[in-house]
């Protein structure tokens, strides 16, 4: 019978998800808590996004744990350096962010070491909270240097990149691959890629868009619904074969109507 | 009993880091030390300075020396200077001097008693120092114990003088030092220059000069001028300049270095450099400046830099227009809901916001004044800075593929839609340009991604007979449901 391992701190076995990442925050969703380690994003880490069009599934992954951490941490900036678009602040303001302490770094069109060292920079400064980097051409050797200066400075940190990158290697302890999905169960369909922990076999579904919009969604798919219920009534079963009688009851009642 | 201190300071010159030489360090010596004391003066190799007034103030000798060692050690430490400093206390200013000597020759022993002194401590016996020793007059003593007019016939008038000074019975009066209202110093060059970031090297030796101008005068800095000349023989204007200006005025001057930094790595030099001036701008008196500067509790000392600095150094490097602040704006129009502007312009908001516990005195005021910040989970996380005009198949939008209408008409009435501001609302109005209305929708998209867009239309028939649905409709992105 082998002895078991002994049990260290520090030392996480590859069969189990880590617990022993020091600092988490958390993402605001339960589902994706449960399958990250130590229960959340983990601060002074690199956390590597991939999706296929910048601007698509940001603010829905990342916006409740900022608004927390913003809430926690007050007086700090976000900082988010060459954002696909601007960002709109009543819709952020919605997500409980403060837009007063968010700072857009943008850099000319291909200037990719210049948004590298803005946010090397936005890392290392003490009054800020957290980072998202828009970087699609990133060199694995800058997201190496940019995973260090998280870690000294212990800041949150997102990295965005296309899914290109999936087979390059990355010295990101997290990274997922996040793509929208046309499902009810949730808007946001989200892979793990890489994390202290097994493969996760099946993607993760949040539903990621705020109450209000998700409502407003819901009511008008129930009003198509309905209304295709009605502009289309039930074509008259005339040849079922396997309930003649429902349809011979049916076609009586139609016949009452008129 | 009054109190002075002698002090000395060498530098040990390491190969291509001398960005300071004696001189330079004796005169950055008595600037820090006028932030002690008003009576300092320069004599000889060593400062001066008559600490009698400033020892209550400072809590006893003991812990004002401890306050401008620390000074000093950071000073030099800051401008990567190894100093070695020495001092010495004494009742009368050559006293202090004559023991700093001592101190000089023999290295550390017990304190001198005044009459033990020798005579090559003293600078006005140092021409006559063969005579007396011939003499006999090896101590201060000894030549006190001489009538005094042989002394004054045989070694002139200025050695009596001196020691008399020494002894206290003559006012120990100096020409003081004064540091001027402006900081204005300018250096020649050791080589000439054609590089802009090759001129760093000379304005860090004027910033040494400026930080200790900066400690004695117990303020901060918040704009200086840079100014370089050039060869005259070119046919070029004879000088250029740089202002760099901060928002928070500052001691330590690194901050302002790298920014000078930035905007010296973007120039261009149209000839050669000679020489480089620098003159401080705007200085403000920073009341708490030995307190700030001198703690060694971490908690006090910052890690990292503040959001100030940030977004200067990202402004200096990038370009004003590229680091961006958000700002709310009472509109209904998407364009017009907000505005992002520079963010150095709104750094005033931003440090408050940065820096809440500093800021609550006047936040009562200003909160009424800032326009409410509008938030509606209807609108998308991003909008396009120009709405993108999409392609049309049948009567529907297509963008990367097929899109679904999942919501909407919501309409916005649109008179001015695409004026900025009023004034080119009139020019538009004046144009002709007809009203127009959005039907804003939530469409999505194959990749499973929720745009907004909008459909525009005029919001009176072209004309009379034609029916307002009949139009053509433009379609247009504005904005992503992140």
């Amino acid at each position: 019978m082998p002895t078991p391992l002994p049990v260290f701190a520090d030392v996480w076995r590859a069969d189990a998800v880590d617990q022993a990442v020091a600092h988490t925050l958390d993402t605001g969703y339960a589902a994706l808590n449960a399958v990250l380690p130590s229960g959340g994003w983990p601060q002074g880490a690199l956390v590597e996004v991939l999706q296929p069009q910048a601007g698509q599934h940001e603010w829905g992954l990342v916006a409740p744990a900022l608004a927390g951490l913003q809430a926690a941490s007050p007086g700090k900036l976000l900082v988010l350096a060459g954002a696909p678009c601007q960002p709109f602040g009543a819709a952020l303001a919605a997500r409980q962010l403060d837009m007063n302490r968010l700072l857009c770094v943008r850099a000319a069109r291909g200037d990719g070491p210049a948004l590298l060292w803005a946010t090397r920079e936005a890392l290392q400064c003490a009054d800020v909270a957290a980072v998202l980097a828009w970087l699609p051409d990133v060199r694995s050797t800058h997201l190496r240097r940019l995973q260090m200066a998280a870690q000294a400075h212990n800041k949150l940190l997102f990295v965005f990149r296309t899914p290109r990158a999936q087979h390059e290697s990355s010295p990101a302890p997290l990274r997922l691959l996040v793509e929208g999905a046309a499902g009810e169960a949730g808007t946001l369909s989200v892979h793990v890629l890489k994390r202290r922990g097994p493969p996760l076999d099946a993607p993760l579904l949040l539903d990621s868009l705020p109450p209000r919009l998700a409502a407003l969604l819901a009511a008008s798919r129930e009003r198509v619904r309905r209304r295709r219920d009605e502009l289309a009534p039930l074509p008259l079963p005339l040849h079922s074969p396997d309930h003649p009688v429902h349809a011979l009851l049916d076609r009586i009642a139609h016949l009452d109507h008129h | 009993m009054r109190c002075w201190i002698a002090l000395h300071t060498s530098i040990t010159i390491e190969p291509g880091a001398g960005c300071m030489d004696e001189a330079d360090a004796q005169r950055a010596v008595a600037s820090m030390a006028l932030g002690f004391t008003p009576r300092v003066a320069l004599l000889d190799e060593a400062v001066l300075m008559d600490v009698t007034g400033s020892l209550r103030l400072f809590g006893g000798l003991a812990r004002l020396m401890d306050q401008l060692e620390q000074r000093l050690f950071a000073f030099f430490e800051s401008n990567q200077c190894l100093a070695q400093l020495r001092r010495a206390q004494g009742a009368t200013s050559l006293i202090a001097l004559g023991r700093l000597r001592m101190k000089a020759g023999q290295g550390a022993g017990p304190p001198q008693r005044v009459a033990e002194l020798p005579m090559h401590t003293l600078s006005a016996a140092r021409p006559h120092l063969g005579v007396l020793e011939r003499t006999g007059c090896r101590h201060w003593d000894d030549l006190l114990r001489l009538p005094r007019d042989g002394v004054a016939r045989r070694f002139g008038a200025e050695l009596l003088e001196a020691l008399d000074r020494a002894r206290g019975s003559v006012a120990d009066e100096y020409e003081w030092r004064v540091l001027p209202e402006h900081f204005e110093e300018k250096i020649e060059l050791d080589a000439l220059v054609t590089h802009a970031p090759a001129l760093m090297a000379g304005a860090e030796r004027l910033l040494a000069r400026l930080q200790a101008w900066l400690l004695g005068r117990q303020s901060g800095l918040s704009a200086l001028r840079l100014t370089w000349h050039l060869d005259k023989r070119r046919d070029v204007p004879p000088t250029g300049e740089i202002e760099v200006r901060t928002a928070q005025p500052a001691q330590d001057l690194r901050h302002v270095a790298r920014l000078l930094a930035e905007q010296l790595a973007q120039h261009k030099l149209p000839a050669p450099v000679h020489s480089l001036s620098l003159r401080s701008l705007v200085t403000e008196p920073l009341a708490d400046a030995a307190a700030t500067t001198t703690s060694l509790l971490m908690s006090e000392r910052k890690q990292g830099d503040s959001a100030v600095e940030l977004i200067e150094r990202l402004s200096a490097r990038l370009g004003e227009a590229q680091v961006l602040a958000w700002q709310p704006r009472a509109d209904h129009r998407p364009e017009q809901m907000q505005r992002w502007v520079p963010a150095q312009h709104a750094l005033k908001s931003i440090a408050a916001g940065a820096r809440p516990a500093r800021a609550r005195g006047q936040k009562g005021l200003k909160l009424g004044a800032a326009p409410a910040v509008r938030s509606d989970a209807l609108y998308p996380g991003w909008l396009l800075p120009e709405p993108l005009k999409l392609a049309v198949s049948g009567n529907s939008p297509v963008y990367q593929g097929r899109l679904q209408r999942l919501a909407g008409p919501q309409r916005l009435e649109a008179t001015g839609w695409l004026a900025p501001s009023e004034g080119a609302y009139q020019a538009h109005a004046e144009r002709q340009v007809p009203p127009t209305m959005r039907d804003y929708y939530i469409y999505r998209s194959a990749q499973g991604g929720l745009l907004w867009i909008y459909s525009v239309r005029l919001a009176l028939p072209v004309a009379p007979d034609q029916p307002v649905l009949a139009q053509r409709h433009d379609w247009y992105l504005h904005g992503f449901f992140a």
